[in-house]
């Protein structure tokens, strides 16, 4: 198992306590909740898509320093994204805490959940934000295919 | 003994590790016993046959039933309390009548009665508890009422380690005409059972909580409730007479035990109660006491810490739930794995108790005497850890 510090690094610590993008969006036009049954931990996000564009994200909810971590760098890297950008950067998102090789240039401050693999327990605490964005994604595609 | 490679193993409340007797017994029937229970002619089978109710023999002695039909194996705790549910429940309980259970109760005290009552139009009263822990024994005086029918309670709480006085409350429960089930899922490792003594009507307990194997509990039922329950599940075994059309019930306790029993679990319940009569329960409360009275003086002196329930140790019965400062459970319970400690962190099949403690999560410590007061210093210094990587 990789040294638990690599787990609880300073950037990740960080964005759990002053979380990015943290609140409720007046403008959201999508939003959805998912929860883990296994600890409880909640992440709702919501998310102001006009035409392709992702134009505003934000979160709210409560869990691990894992989820909401997790849950804030998401809101940083997508952003100003188009649709596609986001699936691929989510796609991404979940090869990176799989430990499968992937471009972390395009991954931001996640990068630091590069050794999230080793601690298999925790893979669906950092999952869930992504998770929940990948299903507004869908939710987009569904009204706009 | 289950031996845990390099961690301290301090999840007992979860499951308990198993002496080298229990898993000799369980090896032993399936190198060379591995026959069926209550149906072959043949010698071998007429052996496992006495030894399988041999053990509801050592079961009713353990728990002081009066009888050995009183015991009815089970998968669990869990299936038990299903059994009480749903083969007495649903036949005995009707419109406007009343189940009362307690906040703290475990998932498998509660889910069952929530879909019994929805079933039978009856109503889930809740009693809360006090600030330390303990029933809220004024409110339960005042949910008893005529319209009370079952009494379902944990005898210790596997969140705060609770221990209830069920005599008074079983008077209680009888006085309005109201039957008292007992959940002994938690206690049973911990002290000696009586249900004679203790009043109640039903009992449930697992073998895997007290030094057994998983996949069997007990139900206790008075004899006269158990004559007086619906099987409900059916099949091989259970019957009495079968036509194309009809069949008949065995007697209690076979007409609960249909299909063949996990028969190595029930073989090895008994060696676990053996297990525990031999090591004898004030050696084993001594011993939970020292470890849990060592682990609250050094949580208490950790800044931060907030212990659930009671400040005394001695009202902890080998279970002692906290949190470190606002750190969730599970980074807590992830930091002590690296520390080489197992503990459980969530919300303990308790989220009802969770909401009422005002957190989401809680961490868990629950010991049993084979723990060493090493194993607490090496929780106490993981816990430090935590307070350093996450700046609390």
């Amino acid at each position: 198992m990789s040294d638990i510090r690599q787990l609880y690094q300073r950037i990740i610590v960080d964005h759990a306590n002053h979380p990015h993008h943290y609140g409720e969006l007046q403008s959201a036009n999508f939003t959805k909740t998912y929860r883990n049954p296994d600890c409880g931990d909640t992440i709702t996000v919501f998310a102001t898509i006009v035409d392709d564009e992702i134009v505003d994200i934000s979160f709210t909810g409560n869990g691990c320093i894992i989820s909401q971590a997790s849950a804030s760098m998401l809101t940083d890297l997508l952003i100003g994204q188009t649709i596609d950008v986001a699936d691929d950067t989510i796609r991404n998102f979940q090869y990176l805490i799989m430990g499968q090789p992937v471009n972390d240039s395009e991954l931001g401050d996640s990068v630091a959940f590069s050794t999230l693999s080793e601690f298999p327990t925790r893979v669906r605490c950092g999952a869930l934000a992504w998770h929940t964005m990948a299903a507004i994604l869908n939710d987009w595609r569904a009204g706009n295919g | 003994m289950t031996k845990y490679d390099q961690l301290a193993y301090l999840d007992n409340a979860a499951t308990t590790p198993m002496p080298d007797s229990v898993l000799q017994v369980i090896d032993n029937y399936y190198q060379t016993q591995k026959v069926n229970v209550h149906r072959g002619m043949y010698r071998l089978a007429n052996e496992v046959t006495q030894q399988y109710e041999h053990v509801r023999q050592q079961v009713a002695q353990f728990i002081n039933a009066p009888n050995a039909s009183d015991i009815v194996f089970t998968s669990g705790a869990t299936d038990a309390l299903n059994l009480v549910a749903f083969g007495y429940g649903t036949t005995h309980l009707h419109a406007d009548d009343e189940i009362i259970i307690s906040v703290m109760e475990h998932h498998a005290n509660l889910v069952p009665w929530q879909q019994v009552a929805a079933m039978t139009g009856s109503k889930l009263r809740v009693v809360d508890i006090t600030p330390d822990g303990q029933i809220d024994m004024v409110a339960l005086q005042k949910l008893l009422n005529k319209h009370t029918k079952i009494v379902s309670l944990t005898l210790v709480s596997n969140v705060l380690g609770t221990y209830t006085d069920m005599k008074p409350i079983a008077e209680a429960a009888h006085k309005v005409g109201a039957v008292l089930m007992v959940d002994a899922a938690q206690a049973v490792a911990q002290m000696a059972i009586d249900v004679q003594a203790m009043g109640t009507d039903f009992l449930a307990f697992s073998g895997h909580k007290m030094f057994g194997p998983t996949g069997i509990g007990v139900l206790y039922g008075r004899t006269d409730l158990l004559a007086d329950m619906t099987p409900t599940r059916f099949g091989g075994e259970m019957i009495d007479q079968v036509t194309q059309q009809t069949a008949t019930f065995q007697p209690a306790p076979l007409k609960f035990e249909a299909g063949t029993p996990n028969i190595a679990g029930v073989l090895g319940l008994g060696a676990a109660i053996d297990y525990i009569l031999q090591i004898g329960y004030p050696k084993i409360s001594q011993i939970d006491h020292e470890l849990v009275d060592y682990l609250m003086k050094g949580l208490s002196q950790i800044t931060a810490v907030t212990i659930y329930g009671s400040p005394l140790a001695t009202a902890h019965r080998a279970v002692v739930s906290f949190n470190v400062g606002k750190v969730h459970a599970h980074d807590v319970a992830t930091i002590l794995d690296a520390a080489g400690v197992a503990v459980r962190a969530g919300h303990h099949c308790a989220e009802p108790l969770m909401t009422f403690l005002g957190t989401e999560s809680v961490v868990r410590v629950s010991v049993s005497f084979e723990n060493k007061l090493s194993e607490i210093d090496q929780l106490l210094t993981g816990i430090q850890q935590v307070k350093e990587l996450l700046h609390e």
